[in-house]
């Protein structure tokens, strides 16, 4: 039949078309409207700071509300509104240095992961996936290069040059450790010191 | 160490400082920023101080009193003064350790 095999052809001149809008569509958008869009952006954003209170009490409302958005919400919920009024005490008397920022990001980040759910999907995540590193990518590769077995299968190290293979196997062992330690001391409740 | 604030992990030297600071009477988190710093020459960081403040309360060292406005007072509580003391205490031990050994050691020198 005449149409069926005219189809191929159609669709064929369709895609070249449907190529040739595309192309014509990515060049207008980077040459016309992308430029476009920036600078709209770039207008709403001094229309948008235009607006903002400058004063310093309400510059200093923002940062508390900007530093309180490291905690995650419950957290917020039960202090929030009491360590605002210490942030407020603390920049008002010039305690609101970098060191504020860092320590309240730092605070902030370890109440996200140490909040109870967080610190069980941790959990088993770190206890789910240590054994990929510790035992396919770490234990069977040493064994197999120990014992010279030509086979690579899917065992990363292998397929590096030879003085590159023992260091991974050792990084692959010491990650897969620690993902079990770590899933073991978080699934226990303890939270992982860190410095400070 | 003390297991009770020894399980605090890296808060149980802000949480010594906070619980020696409570075992004068209550206080908010401003106030206690300002007594330690009084007395220990240590100025606690907001982060710091809620993050120790929220651990302690999590284990009943401390309670948080009807609030002042904005400001939330706390309060050691009995099982806090234990944990305090038994710290203080061990730390007392240590240090007179470590004067005597020191001054020995400097005498010998």
């Amino acid at each position: 039949m005449k149409w069926v095999r005219a189809t191929p052809r159609f669709l064929a001149q369709l895609a070249e078309r449907r190529a040739w809008l595309f192309i014509a569509a990515s060049m207008v958008f980077w040459t016309l409207l992308s430029p476009l869009a920036l600078v709209w952006l770039a207008l709403w954003l001094i229309d948008r700071y235009q607006a903002l209170d400058k004063s310093p009490a309400a510059k200093r409302d923002r940062r508390v509300t900007r530093l309180l958005r490291w905690y995650p919400a419950a957290w917020r919920t039960r202090y929030g509104y009491e360590m605002a009024a210490l942030l407020h005490d603390t920049i008002a008397e010039g305690g609101g240095g970098p060191q504020l920022s860092l320590n309240v990001a730092k605070e902030g980040l370890a109440a996200r992961l140490t909040a109870p759910a967080r610190r069980d999907a941790l959990a088993g995540a770190c206890l789910g996936l240590c054994s990929i590193p510790l035992f396919p990518q770490g234990l069977v590769p040493a064994i197999m290069k120990l014992t010279e077995t030509p086979t690579r299968s899917w065992f990363l190290a292998l397929y590096l040059p030879n003085p590159y293979q023992w260091p991974v196997i050792g990084a692959m062992l010491a990650l897969g450790l620690a993902m079990l330690c770590a899933g073991l001391r978080l699934a226990s409740g303890h939270v992982i010191p860190t410095r400070g | 160490m003390n297991s009770e604030l020894g399980g605090l992990g890296r808060f149980a030297g802000p949480a010594t400082l906070i619980l020696s600071s409570l075992a004068q009477g209550p206080k908010h988190g401003y106030a206690i920023t300002k007594d330690v710093e009084a007395f220990a020459g240590v100025r606690l960081q907001p982060g710091t101080l809620y993050g120790a403040l929220s651990r302690l309360e999590h284990d009943g060292l401390i309670e948080a009193l009807a609030g002042e406005g904005r400001r939330r007072p706390y309060d050691i509580t009995p099982r806090g003064a234990r944990a305090l003391e038994a710290q203080l205490t061990a730390q007392r031990r240590v240090s007179e350790v470590g004067l005597r050994r020191l001054s020995t050691g400097l005498a010998t020198s």
